[in-house]
């Protein structure tokens, strides 16, 4: 202990000792560790935001379907909902709300245009789980699932040339295949982030649909966790309980947003590996040159007694210290590049870019405890293994040739 | 018009100001003249090397006036001193004389490249330089490879190269045995025959004391004693 | 030059250090190149997949066509354009297409669709959709259609069938053409496969009569990068109430993407060779502290501050040099087997998603100037700072000091 508190010591009066140099290279480390931090705050920022907009642009964490509904989107391949099924399935399970839905291909037809679309039939009262519950309407809501009117949005209404209030016809096919025309007033027009989402779901009361196709099937039902992520076991015992039925995660009915997500954790690490990398650098070339000009000084330490040891930890003590300091500093300023970007960084000259990629406009910025912690760890431990060649080298010099030195 | 070489006038230099303050040379007056061979003696801190850089105009008085022939020092730009010392003056000093990662040769030849001489005279006048203080052998070597005396005749061939008006020396003998010493003193007391060239050491050492023409002595900043040139 | 000898040998003075900072220049050098190179290899056939889908280079519409699509809003008389533009040096293929958004109906089922009218002979030059005929055959009967296979699916048609297209013509009165399916697509874009119909031009423009009217007459260049290029050429020739879009008009998700690619990657970069300029900033510090006493002997012997100075910026240079030459050294190893055989989009697990992110099957990085220059001068330009950081004290330091200057 007593040793520890001299090393210490004599660590920190030699970084002071050569103070101008050592702040060179602790701007160097604080801004290695900062970039690291606040880029990696970005990208996770980004990962987060393509998780939840998918998950709640009615994905949900689970989905199911009855078998080959993915590739014939159609009322053929509904199913009977089993409510007390699924009750059962998610007993235990940090789940925030579950709804089951009709989701079929449609045609809409205004006075003038025509228009491809997906129809959509939901439960208002289930919908808290989704996005559908927050959109900023003109009009109104539905206000059951027996409401048989329509939601549109603003994009479409745009495109069929029609206005709130107004009939628009819908071509389907009914549960035995059979095209139906159907007609619905428009009883909100809706607005949402992206354009594709606006021109491509319609949204109707879910009893009220199945009663106009004449069937009392549903084509899905997702399922929302508390939680960000869904578990492993949580998915399994869900699918489980359903073997006859297609029940995927987020990941499974959205491959390019989980390839995004899983390349995401990757990328983090290379870009730690990266900017450590181009910071040994400048790490090792100082602690040698300092190793180098105090070599008379080590000699003096080991003819007067002092362990080989402690001067490898002096040595290894100082590139620790050095690195400490500089995480201090550059958490520090991540931190407060973090409390300003909190607001998130405005990506709407990109907007169909980062559309395409599954993001929002705003980016915000994520912290994660964990990777501050990686970076922290692992700077501290190059600190040491970029040390350890330099400090050998001061004890490996015999004592009186290191006094003639 | 006069003979003197070199000529102080009430110079003095204060370095550090108020409690801190060091008079390192107070109100000093001397005159050094063509083909003098003179030694500043005295004991350490008492203000020798700050007179030798003085004159070398390395450093500039804090009142007074420093002339080299008749022309005051003040008067001339950092870049002008520059010249004046890689044209009239030659320096050798205690150590750290050379420049480490160049031989011999190419030490002198580097003074000649500063000077403008032409490429294909260079190494004929370095190798000349070197031969006639008698390191013909060593020219390729490098400093790291000669012992101190070689080097320090390596650092007085480079200062010789270039005919100097002034050979200044600060404490040559410092890092040399007694041996080493004359060779060195006695190789200074040709030049100075020969070349007419004025010089000018300072120095505690009584060997390198007797070869000089004249001494000037030296104590806390002031003369206490100077010969008759 | 003996001050090139003399700053040569300097740099082997130290040779560890030397090595370790021209080791980070080359490091960063290599990053940097090994990043543009991939970038510059990915965005060219990002945009050429890409633009092949559907848009082409460039397109001309009538002006208010992208607004709000109508079938009424047409360029006329493309036949004689298409012709006009062809014979434009800067132009290799030139497709008038018309499109409408149409019911496919095939007994009692019914599906919205794109129905796209091509010159069958002409528009494989402009589109890879011909080549993604998976069954069947492309169009080769004036009463063909070509359509999407999920379509096909949920349509329960195959090749051979008769499928009906009801559409509203430049009237609104509602037209209809019965082409039989002589092909089923599949891209890998999912919009497209559930969405896209193709038939002849000739077929769809009679029913919707159109006449000789396209609603976009697709142009492909020579250098879709460069649009600005043919754009100029092409101008004089666009009708007056028609205009010129080019790629990045036509997919602002690809132009933007690459953008933000290219600044997220520029940040990288930049603290890339931020953090290795400060370590190089601090060598040179260090390395001036040292060799003080050796300033001042060389001030003493008459050598100037500047010339000084200009040996010290020798050695940065030869530093410099050294660093870029173990860099590119080192990328070119690396990018000589990866520029000649490319990387697989299937060794990066990627292979389903290229349809959908308009990425090609294989990468290959491409060097040109920039990717070349980039990394070496921006490192240059921190190192000579880094000099004038290190040489300050060359001109603050008194030369008495220099010269007493104990390490």
């Amino acid at each position: 202990m007593n040793n520890f508190k001299l090393v210490l010591n004599l660590s920190l009066r030699n970084l002071w000792r050569q103070r101008r140099r050592n702040s060179i290279l602790l701007v160097a480390i604080t801004v290695a560790i900062g970039g690291v931090i606040v880029l990696n705050s970005l990208i996770r920022g980004m990962q987060v935001q393509m998780v939840d907009s998918v998950v709640e642009n009615l994905s949900g964490h689970i989905k199911m379907h009855a078998p080959n509904y993915r590739d014939d989107p159609s009322m053929e391949r509904g199913f009977v909902l089993d409510p007390r099924g699924v009750e059962r399935a998610i007993e235990g399970l940090p789940v925030l709300g579950w709804a089951a839905r009709i989701s079929i291909p449609a045609v809409i037809m205004s006075e003038r245009e025509t228009r491809g679309a997906t129809l959509i039939g939901v439960d208002p009262d289930q919908e808290h789980i989704s996005i559908i519950s927050r959109f900023e309407l003109e009009g109104e809501s539905l206000k059951s699932a027996s409401d048989s009117r329509i939601l549109v949005g603003r994009a479409l209404v745009e495109e069929l040339r029609t206005k709130l209030g107004r009939r628009i016809v819908i071509t389907t096919l009914d549960s035995n295949g059979m095209s139906k025309e159907i007609g619905f007033r428009i009883a909100g027009v809706y607005d949402a982030e992206s354009e594709s989402f606006e021109k491509s779901l319609v949204f109707s009361g879910r009893n009220a649909l199945q009663e106009l196709l004449g069937s009392s099937k549903v084509t899905e039902v997702s399922i929302r966790l508390k939680t960000r992520y869904a578990q492993k076991e949580d998915f399994e015992q869900v699918r489980d309980s359903f073997l006859e039925l297609d029940v995927l995660d987020w990941q499974q009915a959205n491959p390019i947003v989980a390839f995004m997500y899983n390349t995401v954790n990757l990328v983090i690490y290379i870009w730690l590996g990266i900017v450590l990398g181009a910071l040994v650098f400048g790490l090792v070339n100082t602690l040698i040159t300092a190793v180098l000009e105090r070599i008379r000084e080590f000699g003096l330490f080991r003819a007067v007694g002092m362990r080989p040891r402690i001067i490898i930890a002096q040595v290894v003590s100082e590139s620790v210290c050095l690195m400490l300091l500089g995480i201090v500093f550059g958490v520090t300023g991540s931190l407060l590049i973090f409390a300003w970007l909190h607001n998130g960084i405005d990506l709407s000259a990109f907007a169909s870019g980062v559309e395409m990629m599954g993001m929002s406009s705003q980016m915000k910025p994520a912290l994660v405890a964990h990777d501050v912690l990686v970076v922290v760890l692992v700077s501290v431990v190059l600190a040491v293994v970029a040390s350890f060649y330099p400090a050998r080298r001061a004890v490996r010099m015999n004592p009186l040739d290191a006094l003639r030195h | 018009m006069t003979d003197a070489v070199v000529q102080l006038k009430d110079v003095t230099r204060v370095y550090g100001q108020g409690n801190v303050a060091v008079h390192a040379l107070q109100e000093v007056t001397v005159e050094i003249y063509r083909g003098e061979f003179v030694c500043v003696v005295g004991p350490s801190g008492c203000g020798k090397s700050t007179m030798l850089h003085l004159i070398g105009g390395l450093d500039s008085p804090t009142s007074g006036t420093v002339t080299l022939e008749d022309q005051d020092l003040s008067t001339y730009s950092n870049n002008e001193l520059s010249d004046l010392r890689l044209k009239r003056m030659g320096f050798v000093f205690q150590a750290f004389n050379l420049i480490p990662v160049l031989s011999a040769s190419e030490n002198v030849e580097f003074i000649l490249q500063l000077q403008g001489v032409e490429p294909k005279d260079r190494k004929a006048r370095a190798l000349e330089v070197l031969d006639s203080v008698g390191l013909a052998d060593a020219a390729n070597r490098r400093p790291g490879e000669l012992s101190g005396g070689q080097q320090q005749r390596v650092a007085v061939a480079r200062a010789l190269v270039g005919s100097p008006l002034l050979l200044i020396a600060d404490e040559p003998s410092a890092n040399l045995d007694s041996t080493t010493t004359r060779e060195l003193c006695e190789l200074l007391q040709t030049i100075n025959r020969e070349h007419r060239t004025t010089i000018l050491i300072a120095t505690h050492d009584s060997v390198v004391m007797s070869y000089s023409t004249r001494t000037i002595q030296l104590e806390d900043g002031k003369i206490r004693q100077a010969d008759a040139a | 030059m003996l001050s090139v000898t003399v700053a040569w040998r300097n740099l082997w003075r130290n040779r560890r250090r030397t090595l370790l900072t021209a080791g980070a220049v080359g490091f960063a050098v290599l990053l940097v190149q090994l990043g543009m190179s991939f970038q510059a290899g990915s965005y060219e056939p990002m945009v050429e997949v890409s633009t092949r889908f559907s848009s082409g280079h460039m397109q001309i519409q009538r002006d208010d066509y992208s607004d709000d699509p109508r079938v009424e809003r047409f360029v006329s008389d493309s036949t004689k354009l298409r012709g006009e533009l062809l014979a434009l040096p800067a132009i290799n293929a030139v497709s008038s297409r018309t499109e409408t958004f149409g019911l496919v109906t095939k007994d009692e089922r019914s599906y919205g669709a794109l129905v796209v009218g091509v010159d069958p002979l002409v528009d494989p030059s402009t589109s890879h959709l011909s080549e993604q005929v998976s069954r069947g055959t492309y169009l080769e009967d004036p009463n063909s259609a070509i359509i999407g296979s999920a379509l096909a699916r949920n349509l329960r048609v195959d090749v051979g069938d008769e499928i009906v297209i009801l559409c509203s013509d430049v009237d609104g009165s509602v037209a209809f053409v019965a082409p039989t399916v002589s092909g089923v697509f599949e891209t890998g874009n999912d919009t497209l496969d559930r969405s896209l119909v193709q038939v002849p031009r000739e077929l769809i423009n009679d029913a919707l009569m159109l006449g000789d009217g396209a609603h976009r007459v697709v142009i492909m260049v020579d250098q879709p990068m460069l649009p600005d290029r043919s754009q100029g050429t092409i101008a004089p020739l666009v009708p007056p109430t028609a205009s010129l879009l080019d790629w990045r008009e036509l997919m602002p998700e690809i132009s933007q993407s690459i953008r933000l690619d290219k600044i997220s990657n520029g940040i990288v970069y930049g603290t890339l060779t931020v953090i290795v300029v400060l370590s190089i900033a601090n060598t040179f510090v260090m390395t001036m502290f040292e060799r003080t006493r050796e300033f001042g002997m060389l001030r003493a012997v008459g050598m100037r501050n500047s010339s000084i100075f200009g040996m010290f910026l020798t050695e940065t240079f030869l530093m410099w040099l050294l660093g870029v030459a173990i860099g590119y050294g080192l990328s070119t190893c690396a990018l000589f087997p990866l520029i000649n055989f490319g990387v697989g989009m299937d060794s990066m697990g990627m292979d389903q998603f290229a349809g959908l992110l308009f990425l090609p099957d294989r990468i290959y990085p491409a060097v040109d100037l920039k990717v070349i220059l980039v990394a070496p001068i921006s490192i240059g330009i921190g190192m000579v700072l880094s000099t004038m950081l290190a040489s300050i004290r060359l001109y603050r330091l008194s030369l008495v000091d220099a010269l007493r200057y104990q390490e």
